[in-house]
């Protein structure tokens, strides 16, 4: 299958630390995959997808996304990819629809078209009938909701995701699991992080776990599962492999 | 469209906004008023307001008159001679005056006027006799030798003690104009009259007083409106308009920062190329924004204004030039609350910075007082300001009715602040991006 986003060598130092955020990483992400990029707290996923979004310089590295070149090519690498970023990233006092409707036209996309998208996707995620509420009005889970699609209006190629279950009820997490797969049933290539392993079991294809800024194992679910004998679930390997200690 | 759409979302931001839009729109509009009220008496001090004066005349003979009538005549004076009702006296003035009850009191002293006219005879005489005329009159000229020149009259002017130095000499210089004159008429007239008893003319000359050298003050301006520089409205309503421009740091750094904050900053440069239309389209909404405020300004300087009493705001007939001047200063504050906003990442930061840099900047450029009356430290300080060169600029389409090549410096100067401002800010929020 053909290399959806590839990463040599990836370092990354932030500006006076001692320790390096990503310490030599590299992979590739096939066309078609689920990717999960699994983690503790600090151990460089965020670092790494914002390296990928072209938000941060790498100290070292090439990272090419369908070809491109992040730091070279960044305009061509963000068209074919959909962020959604940790944080919800919306205008507050804007309503649902204007929030779209204004990411979407920044992306270029004509009016009837634009109108088109915003009104599945917001029947698909159950915001049909608050749309024109402001996003401050908003629950949680309906501003994550919401933070999805408008990462989905310019339809991507790759979609990578930063938590995007955290804090939300489980009709939503559910809601947001089921898209995720129906989508890449359409051949999208997903690059997915998260703190729900059982999650990230049942969707991802293809998991790296990561701390201390390197991969200490990559594989699929089964892969990985079968490769550590004496446990039978993600979530318990998880710990086996990055210890029980707290993490900031 | 990219374009449109950043406009739309931007007037959408502000017009949800309620306290942005009462830093943008109304408190201005109180400035203005308050500020035209409060500097309305200190403009009109000299010009429209007389001076309150305790005048004590204890001569009660023609010095004591004349310099009342010149006082009464004079225009800047008004002459009061009761307080509560009972006569002005050396003894109430003082304490009126020490109290701080009036600014100014003159007594005029017993016999006054003879000192003055037996001063001025003797010195008639003294100099008749230099001519050789005159000398039969041996007891005047026996009395000319001897050293009565020496008298003399003290007029004493009692000053408030919180009385400004040029406060004090221009009432100084005033009195002094009119005793001047008294004693000039009165040494004629006895010249005139020793000199026909001398030559045995009975009949008394008539002599001209009137002065031979006046002054005529005019304007280096000949234009109508060149006059209004010292009224309060024409400084303050366009000092505080260009004022409230730059406050414009206050919401526009917010809004930047509040962005960053939100994440929206962020969703903006995953988009290619959109985080400049979405800059362009703030710079646009916000120039808007300072052009409507300005204008609302004048109109409130012309039509609210004069509802309180004040002078109605000249806005001048060169309207083009006063477009392009305002536009120039709409995009050097529009530049300023973007550099703001790109280098402070907190909005305590942002609005403490903000808002007191721009007093600064407004104190030094002129806008509390015209620059023209600073010290000359702070007048060459001045000219660091963008506020003094929009406030200059404007000066020119108002009062100096200059022509169009006549704003070009300011204009040039305000419009190079918007291109540094603007690439300062594009640095920083690329320092930011990348940090």
């Amino acid at each position: 299958m053909p290399v959806a986003i590839s990463i040599e060598n990836l370092v990354h130092r932030y500006n006076d630390a001692e320790q390096v955020a990503v310490n030599d990483i590299s992979l590739e992400i096939k066309e078609g995959e689920i990717f999960g990029l699994l983690g503790p707290n600090g151990a460089g996923k965020t670092t790494t997808i914002s390296i990928l979004s072209g938000f941060l310089k790498p100290t070292q590295g090439k990272i090419s996304i369908h070809g491109f070149d992040v730091m070279e090519q960044s305009d061509e690498s963000k068209k074919v990819i959909g962020v959604v970023p940790q944080e919800i990233s919306l205008y507050p006092t804007l309503t649902a629809k204007e929030n779209l409707d204004f990411f979407g036209s920044m992306y270029g996309i004509s009016k009837n078209e634009l109108n088109e998208k915003i009104n599945h996707y917001l029947n698909l995620f159950g915001l049909e009938n608050t749309g024109n509420k402001r996003v401050e009005q908003f629950s949680g889970g309906m501003k994550r909701r919401l933070n999805l699609i408008a990462s989905l209006l310019h339809d991507p190629k790759i979609l990578i995701l930063d938590e995007p279950t955290a804090s939300v009820d489980v009709q939503s997490r559910n809601l947001i699991i089921e898209f995720l797969r129906e989508l890449n049933k359409k051949g999208t290539t997903i690059l997915y992080t998260s703190h729900y392993l059982e999650e990230a079991e049942t969707l991802c294809t293809e998991i790296a776990i990561i701390d201390d800024g390197k991969i200490i194992i990559q594989g699929s679910p089964k892969q990985i599962i079968g490769s550590q004998p004496g446990f039978d679930n993600l979530e318990s390997i998880f710990l086996k492999l990055t210890g029980k200690k707290l993490r900031d | 469209m990219r374009f449109l759409a950043s406009i739309k979302k931007e007037c959408l931001i502000l017009l949800r906004d309620k306290a942005g839009l009462a830093i943008l729109f109304i408190m201005p509009l109180f400035l203005i008023t308050i500020m035209s009220l409060i500097q309305d008496a200190p403009f009109k001090d000299y010009k429209e307001n007389k001076i309150p004066v305790l005048y004590v005349n204890n001569d009660n003979d023609s010095l004591g008159n004349i310099i009342e009538k010149g006082l009464r005549n004079s225009g800047i004076f008004s002459v009061i001679t009761e307080i509560d009702g009972k006569a002005t006296t050396a003894e109430n003035t003082k304490q009126a005056v020490a109290n701080g009850d009036f600014r100014l009191g003159i007594i005029i002293p017993e016999g006054a006027t003879k000192t003055m006219n037996k001063s001025v005879e003797n010195r008639v005489a003294k100099m008749l006799a230099g001519f050789g005329m005159g000398e039969k009159d041996s007891t005047l000229l026996d009395y000319a030798r001897s050293d009565s020149e020496k008298q003399s009259i003290e007029i004493i002017i009692l000053f408030d003690p919180a009385a400004k130095i040029a406060f004090r000499s221009s009432v100084s210089s005033a009195l002094d104009k009119f005793i001047t004159r008294t004693e000039m008429e009165t040494m004629l007239r006895i010249f005139s009259q020793k000199l026909g008893e001398a030559s045995g003319i009975k009949e008394q000359a008539v002599i001209e007083t009137r002065p031979l050298i006046t002054l005529k003050e005019i304007q280096a301006n000949e234009s109508k409106v060149a006059e209004l520089l010292t009224n309060s409205v024409q400084h303050n309503v366009p000092a505080w308009a260009i004022f409230a421009m730059f406050y414009i740091v206050i919401p526009l750094a917010s809004s930047m920062i509040k962005e960053r904050e939100e994440g929206s900053a962020l969703r903006l440069l995953l988009i290619p190329g959109s985080h400049m239309i979405s800059l362009y389209g703030k710079i646009s909404i916000y120039v808007a924004v300072c052009l409507i405020q300005f204008f609302m300004m004048m109109l409130v300087g012309v039509y609210i204004l004069p509802l309180l009493g004040l002078t109605a705001f000249e806005i001048g007939t060169n309207f083009i030039a006063l477009l392009l001047m305002v536009f120039t200063c709409a995009l050097a504050a529009t530049g300023y609350g973007f550099m703001v906003g790109s280098v402070f990442s907190s909005h305590h930061q942002a609005m403490t910075f903000g808002s007191v840099s721009v007093v600064i900047l407004a104190a030094i450029g002129g806008v509390l007082v015209p620059v023209y009356v600073m010290p000359g430290i702070m007048q060459s300080l001045s000219v660091v300001s963008p506020l003094s060169w929009a406030l200059n600029g404007l000066n020119n389409v108002f009062l100096r009715q200059t022509n169009f090549a006549g704003i070009v410096p300011d204009v040039l100067k305000l419009s190079g602040f918007f291109v540094v401002m603007i690439l300062l800010s594009v640095k920083f929020n690329q320092m930011k991006k990348y940090k």
